[in-house]
C-alpha cells in the first residue's frame, strides 16, 4: 500500500507532469537504437556490395560500433541531461509555481529527490527499453553475442554515470539561475567557462613567453582540469574501441571518475536547492552574493580575449591592446546588463564591476605582455618533481610508432613525451640551470630578429601532485652536446626515444628483412644482414656523443620491416639514422658492400648536364622579383662537377634528420639551391616523377652542401655575387 | 495561534518587511491590510513558509517555521495569483491534493464545485479569473487545515461569490476552528468578515486591533454648542479629531457610548448625537494618532 504523503506518492505525482520529456527521450533513444539497426542492418543484409561470407561481420561490428563507439548517442545523453535536469527544476522560475509547491507541508530535501529521482528513471526508462529493444533487433538478424551483451552493458553504464554528471550540472545551472534561457547559458558557462579560460591562458602563454611556447593543448587543458573539465576531457575516449573493450582501465577508471563527479555535482546541487531563496525566480541569477563576482569573472574572460585580439590584429600595438579590452569589456558589460535587467538602460549601472573588469583584463594583459612577476622563467621546483621528460633534438626516430595503455597510438617523439620518466632529477636540473634566460632570449631576439644562437628545448615535468608542466628552455647552440650528453646516455632517455632499442623489437614485430638507404641508392637486407645492422647500429647509439646526433646529417637509413604488430595499423616500418660516426654499423655495411653514402657514380656523371648552384637574397623577395636578387652560377665540366659532387649530399638525407641539423641545412642564411640536371629517358622520368611527367628528357636531383664541407670554389663564385659575402656559420 | 517577532525580510536594498510583530488568534479571521507594495505578500508568504525571513521568528502553535521543512501541515496557502497544472482539470488537483493534505475533503470538494458551478473535468485554463480564484478557494478549504492564508483572494470574484465564499469561510470556521487570514489592499473588502485587523504599510505593523474593541472605543459625535466656551470642557475627553462646520462639530473620540454620551449630557448642547463609524474612519482616526494620512494609504 502506498501511504498517501509519501515520497513514492510524490514521485508518480511529478511523473505525471514530466511525460512529454519522457516520450522526447524514447523517440531519440528508438531513432538511435531499434529503428537505427533495422534500418542499417536491413541494408547491409541485403547489399550486393558485400561479400556473403563478410556480411555477418560487418553486421556484428555495426551493431557493437552502435552500442559503443557512438557520438550521436553521446551527445542526445548529454542533452537530455541539460534538458531533464532543467525541466525538473525550472518551477523554481516561476512564481506561482514557486508558491504553490513550496507552501505544501513536504520538506525541501524531499521535493529535491522526488525531482532529482523522477529525471533519472525517466532517462533510464527510456535508455534501457530501447537498448533492449536493440538487442532483440540484433538477435533477429542473427548479431546477439555474449561480446555485445558485455559491451551493451557497459555502454549502459557509461551513459548512465555520465548522464547523472551532466543532469547535475545542469540543475545547479538551474539553481544558480532565476530564469530557464539564463539557465541554459549557465549550463554553457559552467561546461566551458573553465575550458575558454584555459585555452586563453594558453594562447597568453604561448604569445608572450618564450619557455611556453608549443604547448600541447590538450595536455595542458586536461591535466590542469577541473571536475568539469575532467568531464569534457572524457569525450576524448570514446571513440576508442579499446576503451571499451578493456574492463578496469581506461573503462573502469572512467566510470569511477564519473561517478565520483556525479556525486560532487549532485551534493552541491543539493546544497544548493536548500539554500536557494524561493524568491529566486525571474532573477538572472537567484542568489546574490555571486552575482558581481559572476560578472566580473565572464567580463574579465571577455576582456582578454578582446585585448590579445586586437593586440595582434593591430600589429601588436599597446594602444590597440588597451583599446581591445575597453571594447570588450563594454561589449561584455552591455550583453550581461541585458541578460540580467532585460533593459538597455541598465547599461548605465553597475560600471563598478566592469571598471574593475577592466582593470583586472590589463593586468592580465600587462603580467603577461612584460613578465610582470617572472612567471617565464619559471620552472617546477625540483622538490615538486616527480620525473621529467626531456626531447633532445636529433634523437627522435621517425618510425616509431606505439600504443599506450589506454589505447591511444603515438608516433615519434609524442610517445618519448609521454612515456619518458627521467628520474634523476639531480643531472636534469644541472642541465636545466645552464638554460639562457627568458629575458636575456627576449632581448636578443629583438635586437636581431633570429634566434639562431640558441635552439628550444621541451622539458616536460611531472610533477608529484599529478599535474604536468611543459617548458621550452632555451640553450646556447654550442654548448647543446656538453649540456645534455649525460642525458642521452641516460637508460631511462634512450629506452623511449628508440622503439628499435625495445627488448625483443626483431621478435616481438616479426622483422622479416628491411632495406638501406643511403638517399640515392636503397638495397634490400635479408633477416640475418639487419640482425647484424640491428646490434651493431645499437652499440653505436650508446658510444656516440650527442654532439654528433644533433649536429650531422646522416648518411643513411636503416629500415626495419615486420608485420607483427601488436595493433592493426597501416604502418610496418621503423627507421633509424645513421650517422658518419656509426663505425660498427659503417663497417658491417662496407663488409656486405652496401653503398653506405651516397656516391655519383661515373655513370651519373656522364648523364650530367649541368650543376646549378643559386644563392637568393630573400630579405628582398618580395619587394623585389626573385630573379632580380638570385644570383645562378652554372658548372658544366664534367671534372668541375666531379669535384664538386665530392662534398654534395642528395637533399633526402636531410628530411631524416630533425632540430639543429635540419634547421641549418634549410636555413635562410645559406640560401644555395643545388640542382643537379641529368638527361633521363622517359621511363626514367617517369619512374622519378610518376606515370604523368611530361618532362624534356630530364630529371633534376635536388643537393644540398654541408655548410662545413662547402666547396671553396662556390663560395668564391658567390662572393662576386651582388649580395655580398656568403654567410657561412 | 501565529505569532511573528520581529521580522523582517530585504529584497536586494528594498526593506519589504521590516521587524513586524503580530498575533493571530485561533478561530478568529484576521485582515492584513496595506498597500501595493506594504509587504503584505511577503508576509504572509513568510507564514507559509515559502520565503525565509532575514531575521525575527515566526511560530505557529508554537511550532517554528522552517523554510527546509516546508510549510507547516496545519497551513494552507492561496496567492494572489495561484497555480494549476498545465492542461489540469479540477480533479487532477483534488487527486494531487489528497497527496499532498492527508485530510482533504474530497466529497465536500466536488459538492463545491457542484454549487460553484464548476465542472471537474473542464480545464481550469479554460477558466475564467473568478473562477480560477473560485477553485483555488475551494481548494484551501477542502485540504481541511487550520489556518487558511488568502492574499488578495476576495480580488475578482463578484459580489455575489464573495458573500457564498465568507459564508462557506464562517461554515469552517464554526465546524472546524478554520482560522482564516486574509490580505488585501481594500478596506471595504474586510470590513464585514474580520474580527482583527492589522494595518501594514512599507514594511511595518501601524496598528493591530481587535476590530470589535475599536469599534466600541470610538465614538463619532455631531453637537451644537450653546456657547462656544463649552467647547473647551472637551479637552477632559480623548479626542482623536474634531472638525467644525459652522456651528455643527464633528467629533471623534475614544470610550463607550456609554461614557461619551454621560460626557456630553453634562454640556450645554443644542443638538448632540452619537453616529455609527465604518471601519474605514475607525482607520483613518486610529492610523492619525499614529501620526499616518490612511486615506493615502490604503483607501481607493
Amino acid at each position: 500500500m502506498i501511504l498517501k504523503n509519501s515520497f513514492l506518492t510524490d514521485a508518480i505525482e511529478n511523473l505525471k507532469r514530466r511525460s512529454w520529456v519522457f516520450w522526447g527521450s524514447f523517440l531519440m533513444f528508438f531513432c538511435c537504437y531499434p529503428g537505427f539497426l533495422l534500418l542499417h542492418l536491413n541494408g547491409l543484409k541485403n547489399s550486393i556490395s558485400i561479400d556473403k561470407g563478410e556480411q555477418m561481420n560487418h553486421m556484428m561490428n555495426s551493431v557493437e560500433a552502435l552500442y559503443t563507439e557512438n557520438l550521436i548517442l553521446t551527445f542526445f545523453v548529454i542533452l537530455l541531461g541539460v534538458l531533464f535536469g532543467i525541466q525538473g527544476y525550472a518551477y523554481l522560475h516561476d512564481k506561482r509555481q514557486v508558491n504553490f509547491y513550496h507552501s505544501q507541508p513536504i520538506k525541501r530535501s524531499r521535493r529535491f529527490f522526488t525531482l532529482w529521482f523522477n529525471g533519472i528513471l525517466l532517462f533510464g526508462v527510456s535508455y534501457v527499453v530501447n537498448m533492449v529493444l536493440g538487442l532483440f533487433v540484433a538477435a533477429g538478424y542473427g548479431c546477439f553475442t555474449g561480446q555485445l551483451m558485455m559491451l551493451a552493458g557497459k555502454a549502459t553504464l557509461f551513459y548512465l554515470v555520465l548522464f547523472l554528471s551532466i543532469y547535475h550540472v545542469s540543475i545547479i545551472a538551474v539553481l544558480l539561475t532565476g530564469h530557464t534561457l539564463v539557465s541554459l547559458l549557465a549550463v554553457g558557462v559552467l561546461l566551458f567557462y573553465e575550458l575558454a579560460a584555459r585555452g586563453i591562458c594558453l594562447v597568453y602563454e604561448n604569445s608572450f613567453f618564450v619557455t611556453r611556447r608549443y604547448q600541447h593543448g590538450d595536455e595542458a587543458v586536461y591535466s590542469f582540469s577541473s571536475p568539469i573539465m575532467k568531464l569534457v576531457g572524457y569525450f576524448k575516449y570514446q571513440h576508442s574501441r579499446y576503451f571499451w573493450e578493456k574492463e578496469l582501465f581506461p573503462y573502469g577508471k572512467t566510470i569511477l571518475d564519473l561517478l565520483l563527479l556525479g556525486l560532487i555535482f549532485g551534493t552541491v546541487a543539493w546544497y544548493l536547492y536548500e539554500k536557494r531563496p524561493s524568491e529566486g525566480y525571474g532573477k538572472s541569477i537567484s542568489f546574490l552574493n555571486i552575482k558581481e563576482p559572476l560578472r566580473i569573472l565572464l567580463l574579465v574572460l571577455f576582456g582578454v580575449s578582446g585585448t590579445i585580439l586586437l593586440y595582434f590584429l593591430a600589429g601588436q600595438s599597446l594602444i590597440f591592446g588597451v583599446l581591445g579590452a575597453v571594447f570588450t569589456v563594454f561589449l561584455g558589460h552591455v550583453v550581461i546588463q541585458l541578460i540580467y535587467e532585460v533593459d538597455l538602460k541598465a547599461v548605465r549601472k553597475n560600471l563598478l564591476s566592469a571598471g574593475i573588469s577592466f582593470l583586472l583584463t590589463l593586468v592580465f594583459f600587462f603580467s603577461f605582455r612584460f613578465d610582470v612577476f617572472g612567471m617565464d622563467g619559471r620552472i617546477p621546483a625540483k622538490n615538486r618533481v616527480e620525473n621529467v621528460a626531456i626531447l633532445l633534438p636529433g634523437v627522435e626516430t621517425h618510425g616509431n610508432h606505439w600504443v599506450l595503455e589506454d589505447g591511444t597510438e603515438l608516433w615519434g617523439n609524442l610517445y618519448s613525451r609521454n612515456q619518458m620518466k627521467l628520474t634523476d632529477l639531480d643531472v636534469v636540473y644541472d642541465a636545466l640551470e645552464q638554460a639562457v634566460d627568458p629575458k636575456e632570449f627576449r632581448k636578443n631576439i629583438e635586437v636581431s630578429s633570429t634566434t639562431e644562437k640558441y635552439y628550444s628545448i621541451e622539458i616536460l615535468f611531472q610533477k608529484k601532485n599529478g599535474k604536468k608542466e611543459s617548458r621550452n628552455l632555451y640553450f646556447e647552440e654550442t654548448k647543446l652536446g656538453e649540456i645534455f650528453n649525460p642525458i642521452y646516455h641516460m637508460e631511462e632517455f634512450q629506452k623511449v626515444t628508440d622503439q628499435t632499442a625495445m627488448e625483443g623489437f626483431l621478435e616481438k614485430y616479426q622483422i622479416g628483412g628491411g632495406e638501406y638507404f643511403n638517399g640515392l641508392e636503397k638495397v634490400k637486407l635479408d633477416l640475418s644482414t639487419i640482425k647484424e645492422l640491428h646490434k651493431a647500429y645499437h652499440v653505436d647509439v650508446k658510444e656516440a656523443e650527442y654532439t654528433e646526433i644533433y649536429s650531422q646529417i646522416p648518411i643513411g637509413k636503416l629500415i626495419f620491416e615486420g608485420t607483427g604488430l601488436m595493433f592493426p595499423t597501416y604502418i610496418n616500418r621503423w627507421e633509424v639514422m645513421i650517422y658518419p660516426g656509426f663505425a660498427h654499423t659503417i663497417k658491417i655495411l662496407q663488409e656486405k658492400n652496401i653503398p653506405w653514402r651516397a656516391e655519383f657514380s661515373e655513370e651519373s656523371l656522364d648523364q650530367t648536364l649541368y650543376l646549378e648552384v643559386s644563392l637568393t637574397d630573400w630579405e628582398q623577395v618580395g619587394s623585389r622579383d626573385k630573379s632580380e636578387v638570385t644570383k645562378t652560377i652554372r658548372y658544366e665540366k664534367k671534372e668541375e662537377i666531379k669535384a664538386l659532387l665530392t662534398h654534395a649530399l642528395p637533399r633526402e638525407n636531410t628530411m631524416w634528420c630533425n632540430g639543429i641539423i635540419l634547421y641549418k641545412t634549410h636555413t635562410d642564411d645559406l640560401n644555395l639551391e643545388v640542382k643537379l640536371v641529368k638527361k633521363a629517358s622517359p621511363e626514367e622520368a617517369v619512374a622519378m616523377y610518376g606515370e604523368y611527367y611530361e618532362g624534356e628528357g630530364r630529371i633534376t636531383e635536388e643537393l644540398i652542401f654541408r655548410a662545413e664541407e662547402l666547396p671553396e670554389r662556390i663560395l668564391k663564385d658567390m662572393e662576386r655575387t651582388a649580395f655580398g659575402e656568403v654567410k657561412v656559420r | 495561534m501565529i505569532t511573528l517577532q520581529h521580522v523582517s525580510k530585504c529584497f536586494d536594498d528594498l526593506k519589504a518587511v521590516d521587524g513586524v510583530s503580530l498575533s493571530m488568534q485561533e478561530g478568529t479571521v484576521f485582515g492584513l491590510i496595506g498597500t501595493n507594495g506594504a509587504g503584505k505578500t511577503t508576509l504572509l508568504s513568510m507564514i507559509a513558509g515559502i520565503i525565509k525571513p532575514d531575521g525575527g521568528e515566526i511560530f505557529i502553535d508554537e511550532k517554528r517555521v522552517e523554510v527546509r521543512q516546508g510549510s507547516n501541515p496545519d497551513v494552507y496557502f492561496i496567492p494572489d495569483e495561484p497555480y494549476f497544472f498545465r492542461n489540469g482539470t479540477a480533479k487532477d488537483m483534488e487527486k494531487y491534493l489528497s497527496t499532498v493534505y492527508p485530510d482533504f475533503a474530497t466529497e465536500p470538494f466536488y459538492e463545491y464545485l457542484e454549487k460553484f458551478g464548476l465542472e471537474k473535468n473542464r480545464k481550469i485554463s479554460t477558466f475564467s479569473k473568478g473562477m480560477q480564484k473560485q477553485l483555488a478557494i475551494l481548494c484551501g478549504l477542502c485540504a481541511n487545515t487550520k489556518y487558511l492564508i488568502c492574499d488578495e483572494t476576495f480580488d475578482g470574484l463578484d459580489p455575489v461569490m464573495r458573500q457564498g465564499i465568507k459564508a462557506i469561510f464562517a461554515n469552517h470556521m464554526e465546524l472546524r476552528g478554520l482560522t482564516p487570514i486574509i490580505a488585501s489592499h481594500n478596506l471595504r473588502e474586510l470590513e464585514d468578515i474580520c474580527d482583527h485587523v492589522g494595518l501594514l504599510h512599507r514594511g511595518g505593523v501601524i496598528l493591530s486591533k481587535d476590530l470589535l474593541e475599536m469599534k466600541c472605543n470610538i465614538q463619532k459625535v455631531q453637537c451644537v454648542f450653546q456657547r462656544e466656551e463649552e467647547q473647551k470642557k472637551l479637552q477632559d475627553l480623548e479626542i482623536l479629531k474634531l472638525e467644525k462646520r459652522g456651528m455643527l462639530s464633528t467629533i471623534t473620540l475614544r470610550g463607550s457610548r456609554e461614557e461619551i454620551q454621560t460626557a456630553f449630557s453634562a454640556f450645554d448642547t443644542v443638538f448632540f448625537e452619537v453616529l455609527p463609524l465604518s471601519l474605514e474612519e475607525i482607520f483613518i482616526s486610529e492610523t492619525e494618532v499614529v501620526g499616518y494620512d490612511i486615506k493615502k494609504l490604503i483607501l481607493n
